[in-house]
């Protein structure tokens, strides 16, 4: 890269094009049932947030490319500086004054004009974090303390996330903790081990670090009509709204459980997003979603082996781990094989914490396929 | 890239490839989940959020009139205003502090205050219909008179989510007349009930007593469904089906002719008993008059409580219709029916024809000590039936009864229609049939019944003096006026007994469906013996010692019966007073039967009404065009 221009039109050129576009797709599907969610709402807030999502969208894409653009293992050199950042955020939702508590839990650190959610950005923090840990020379997994040191990188923003408390988000850092160290060459022996092990730590967990609330909505995902109006009521209405949906859904501003209040207003554009859309578009707008997705998930494995180095690929697998369980764990729980969890539909969910710390997740993704192992720019 | 770096590289690579391939396996089992919720119905979810967000309203159809037999509206609808809140629009207008229920009783206020209106409702009800039916506008006011309704307009103008709202209410112009038989509406439930799918219905009216209450079924048209969508909160959202297919309900043309009717209540004056009026040729009954009345334009009035308040303290029972709700001894109108059966049976162990004699001295001996009086204490000396109908001889009828027997005359009264309901106002639409106006029966027992007499000292086999008592029309035997009206009309069309033809036409009223006349028997007597009785009636009027003879009417020749009928202590010396007629005497038009509960006697009571209802009926009193036979256009 010895010319600037020159660098950035080599760089385009070997962009992957089609995971901006089904990036791109995914995003103006979410911004019209946004505004469907809002459209018969009262409440002003819920009729501004198509304008807000408007903007962080183009915020979005704004760091999606400068990410693609900065060579990931350059970002990855600053890695723990950032990973630092990000616990300092979680730190600072505790606060008082800084930390905005929303239904008893302190996700939010008040940014003036928006919230941060600073568990959305710690997500891709973590992954590069470990990423770049694992990939050190002479880091092997085949060394207890290399073992031991992956699970301090994790435990910290886990537990963390655990207390503010968000359940949902936490889960999400396990996965893709096990998925980076997988593909790190994990030896199937200590995976034996940890698959036999983690029935055991779920029932300790349960009894030690879920709250009550967390243990009644898991509770309640086992059998919801125990409790129909209460908190079984999202995910008796979640289930009616895509069921109601059929083959060719309602059509679009139609959807009865959406417009009529009965999926709640104040989460069918964020968590409940894709309700509205099976609602309104039926099972063929279900299956365009679980589509595109799976297509992105594709061209993100496909940036993972064609990667450079490890570092590159184990990122790659980091957020398509992170991809992976956001849109299962969130359709799962509207459909009613989750628990209800506040994990947002990446690209589709209405938020701004989300839209930007997906959005870098992605741009490493790219960055990560733009400088391939037989891409021209290597 | 050195060796040991590519085998590393193809684990990674290889484990990358089966993550996604996990990823994408869990991916397609989740899409199929979604086809099972979503194309398959699986879990039965999909129905669910049309069975939670959609409500049924019944909007009533409008009720069909009722009109007399040339066409007069005896009950009517007419067009009412009322105002009227829509609730989702107040909620989405009012401000955030404001209750619901604040923000209504503020806009019923301002409009009591700016109209001129006294408020209606209050707290409690708005509270109430928030709390059962929001998604259905709330009435503020109903029934507003027409300068509440331009004050309304011109000064309130519109707020939001108020409005005018019509709605159509029943009319009696009538007023009292002929209430018993038409009936009145109050406001309630859904009719039949197999419209119970509905999630609420407006306020119907619903037939109360009388026709309006047995035909209810009929008149009331059939419910429309109007489909509304509610929200979370079960405030209307939108019209999905708006109500159509308008089912108006079907009218009645009645046989009653008003003029007559009214005519005849007037005869009636305020002394409690009834007039009815039929024809003798098809059973139409052209009046049906009883006294005491209730007032039906009251009953639908908006203070109606306090006015069946105000009628429950008088003591003799304006609910009850005389007419046929209520039976009462016939007395010696009954002594036709007793003639009748001895001159059927003549043969069967006795002889009697219209000339056979029986001597009265003023009483009748049964053994030395029993004796029962005849109404002429001096004695009526040797008679023949047809003077024993003019003078209205007991002790005649005593002895006849007493050689025929009692259930020789029980037999014919059973065939003019005694003891038995006569069905009038039951109607059969379609093959269903539909009950009848509520009747009394009537009583001529069989003998037997005395052994279980109600009263334990009464309990006894049958005796003579009962068979006495019965063939003068005492006790047991009651009947109601109408059954005495419909045996008058049967001896004056020469033996045939109809059914008391109350409707005429059901439908629409420019397309009626007739309603044919229906004989209920063709009395088994010959014709003469029939004629022998309508002698014995005509001289009862005409006859130099006719019971009824200062009934007279210059240039009318008609046939009559009087009867007193003894009741209640014989201290307290008061009777029911009756008299029947068929008038004119040749080609009767009108079988007329009076009752009147207490009185002196049917000479005082019963005779001078007769008098003056056929002079009504044929001179002027009455407008020419109403003479039965001319039907006119309203």
């Amino acid at each position: 890269m010895s010319d600037r221009s020159e660098g950035l039109r080599s760089v385009l050129s070997e962009m992957d094009v089609s995971m901006v576009l089904i990036i791109f797709g995914l995003s103006i599907l979410g911004l019209f049932f946004i505004f469907s969610a809002g459209y018969e709402s009262d409440d002003v807030y819920n009729r501004a947030m198509f304008i807000k999502q408007v903007i962080w969208l183009v915020v979005g894409f704004g760091v999606y490319f400068l990410v693609s653009l900065i060579d990931y293992g350059r970002l990855a050199e600053i890695a723990y500086p950032i990973y630092a950042l990000a616990i300092i955020l979680l730190l600072l939702v505790w606060v008082p004054g800084l930390g905005k508590e929303i239904n008893n839990a302190k996700r939010w650190i008040n940014m003036v004009v928006f919230n941060l959610q600073p568990s959305e950005l710690m997500k891709p923090a973590f992954l590069l974090t470990l990423s770049w840990y694992l990939s050190r020379p002479g880091i092997k997994l085949s060394n207890w303390s290399t073992v031991f040191i992956s699970i301090g990188i994790l435990m910290v923003p886990f537990s963390l996330i655990l207390m503010q408390p968000d359940l949902g988000t936490g889960i999400t850092l396990l996965p893709i903790f096990a998925a980076i160290l997988f593909v790190s060459r994990l030896r199937w022996k200590i995976i034996g081990v940890v698959l036999i092990l983690a029935p055991l730590v779920a029932i300790a967990a349960w009894y030690l670090l879920l709250a009550e609330y967390q243990q009644d909505r898991i509770l309640v995902f086992i059998n919801p009509e125990s409790d129909p109006t209460g908190k079984g009521w999202n995910a008796i209405q979640s289930r009616i709204a895509v069921a109601s949906g059929g083959f060719d859904g309602k059509g679009y501003l139609k959807g009865t459980q959406n417009l009529l209040g009965f999926l709640p207003r104040t989460v069918a554009p964020t968590d409940f997003i894709f309700c509205v859309i099976a609602e309104e578009m039926g099972f063929k707008g279900s299956a365009v979603v679980v589509g595109l997705y799976t297509f992105l998930l594709f061209g993100i494995m496909r940036a993972a082996v064609h990667a450079r180095d490890q570092l590159g690929r184990l990122i790659a697998i980091g957020v398509m781990t992170m991809l992976f369980m956001h849109v299962y764990v969130n359709i799962g729980m509207t459909v009613g094989l989750m628990p209800i969890t506040g994990l947002p539909l990446p690209f589709l969910s209405y938020g701004g914490s989300v839209m930007i710390g997906t959005m870098v997740a992605l741009g490493l993704v790219q960055s990560i396929y733009i400088r391939r192992a037989d891409g021209r720019s290597d | 890239m050195n060796r040991k770096n590519k085998i590393e590289f193809d684990v990674e690579i290889r484990r990358s490839r089966i993550l996604f391939i996990i990823m994408a396996v869990v991916f397609a089992l989740l899409l199929s989940w979604l086809w099972m919720l979503q194309v398959k119905g699986y879990g039965g979810f999909a129905n669910a959020s049309e069975r939670h967000s959609v409500r049924k309203v019944r909007i009533a159809g409008l009720r069909g009139s009722i009109y007399d037999r040339h066409g007069y509206v005896v009950a009517g609808n007419r067009a009412s205003h009322g105002i009227a809140v829509y609730l989702h629009e107040i909620r989405r207008n009012k401000t955030r502090k404001q209750s619901l229920t604040d923000a209504v009783d503020k806009i019923i206020d301002t409009i009591s205050r700016e109209c001129l209106m006294e408020r209606q409702i209050g707290i409690p009800e708005i509270k109430k219909h928030i709390l059962e039916k929001k998604a259905l506008p709330l009435v503020i006011w109903e029934d507003i008179t027409n300068e509440a309704l331009a004050r309304y307009t011109e000064r309130i103008g519109h707020i939001p989510g108020v409005d005018v709202y019509n709605q159509s209410v029943r009319i009696y112009p009538h007023g009292d007349s002929a209430c018993h038989i038409v009936g009145h509406v109050g406001y309630g439930g859904m009719g039949s009930t197999n419209e119970t799918s509905y999630s609420y219905y407006m306020q119907d009216m619903e037939g109360k007593s009388g026709l309006e209450s047995t035909l209810d079924p009929v008149l009331r048209g059939a419910g429309r469904p109007e489909v509304l969508q509610i929200n979370v909160h079960g405030y209307a959202q939108s019209t999905l089906k708006k109500a159509e297919n308008i089912t108006p309900g079907l009218d009645l043309g009645l046989s009653l002719n008003m003029h007559m009717q009214r005519f005849s209540e007037r005869i009636i004056g305020d002394d409690p008993g009834a007039i009815c009026i039929i024809d003798p040729w098809n059973g139409d009954t052209l009046a049906l008059a009883s006294y005491p009345r209730y007032d039906l334009q009251s009953m639908v009035g908006a203070d109606f409580q306090s006015y069946i308040a105000s009628l429950n303290t008088v003591t003799n029972r304006p609910w009850i219709n005389r007419c046929f709700r209520e039976h009462y001894a016939p007395g010696s109108t009954f002594k036709p029916v007793v003639c009748l059966g001895a001159l059927k049976e003549s043969g069967n162990g006795f002889n009697i024809n219209r000339g056979s004699t029986f001597y009265c001295q003023g009483h009748h001996k049964i053994g030395d000590t029993f004796k029962m009086h005849c109404g002429l204490r001096s004695g009526h000396g040797t008679i023949h039936m047809v003077q024993a109908i003019e003078r209205s001889c007991n002790v005649y009828f005593y002895q006849m009864g007493l050689m025929t027997g009692y259930d020789v005359f029980r037999d014919m009264g059973l065939e003019f229609g005694f003891g038995k309901k006569t069905g009038i106002g039951s109607l059969t639409i379609d093959g269903t049939q539909m009950r009848g106006l509520p009747e009394a029966r009537g009583f001529l027992p069989e003998k037997a019944w005395k052994l279980n007499h109600p009263v334990p000292r009464f309990r006894d086999r049958w005796r003579p003096p009962d068979t006495m008592n019965a063939s003068i029309g005492q006790a047991p035997v009651l009947a109601t006026p109408l059954q005495v009206a419909m045996m008058a009309g049967a001896i004056a069309n020469g033996g045939t007994l109809y059914r008391p033809r109350l409707i005429r036409w059901v439908g629409n009223k420019d397309n009626p469906m007739e309603v044919p006349p229906e004989v209920v028997n063709e009395v088994n007597v010959d014709l003469e013996h029939i004629k022998t009785m309508q002698l014995g009636m005509h001289e009862v009027i005409h006859g130099r010692y006719g019971t009824a003879r200062k009934g007279k009417i210059d240039g009318i020749e008609y046939g009559a019966k009087t009867g007193t009928a003894e009741f209640g202590p014989k201290a307290d010396k008061t009777y029911r007073a009756w008299m029947m007629a068929f008038v004119p005497y040749e080609n009767p038009k009108y079988a007329i039967s009076i009752l009147i509960e207490k009185s002196e006697g049917s000479a005082t009571a019963a005779v001078p009404r007769m008098q003056a209802l056929i002079k009504g009926l044929f001179r002027d009193v009455l407008p020419k065009e109403y003479e039965d036979g001319e039907e006119l256009q309203p």
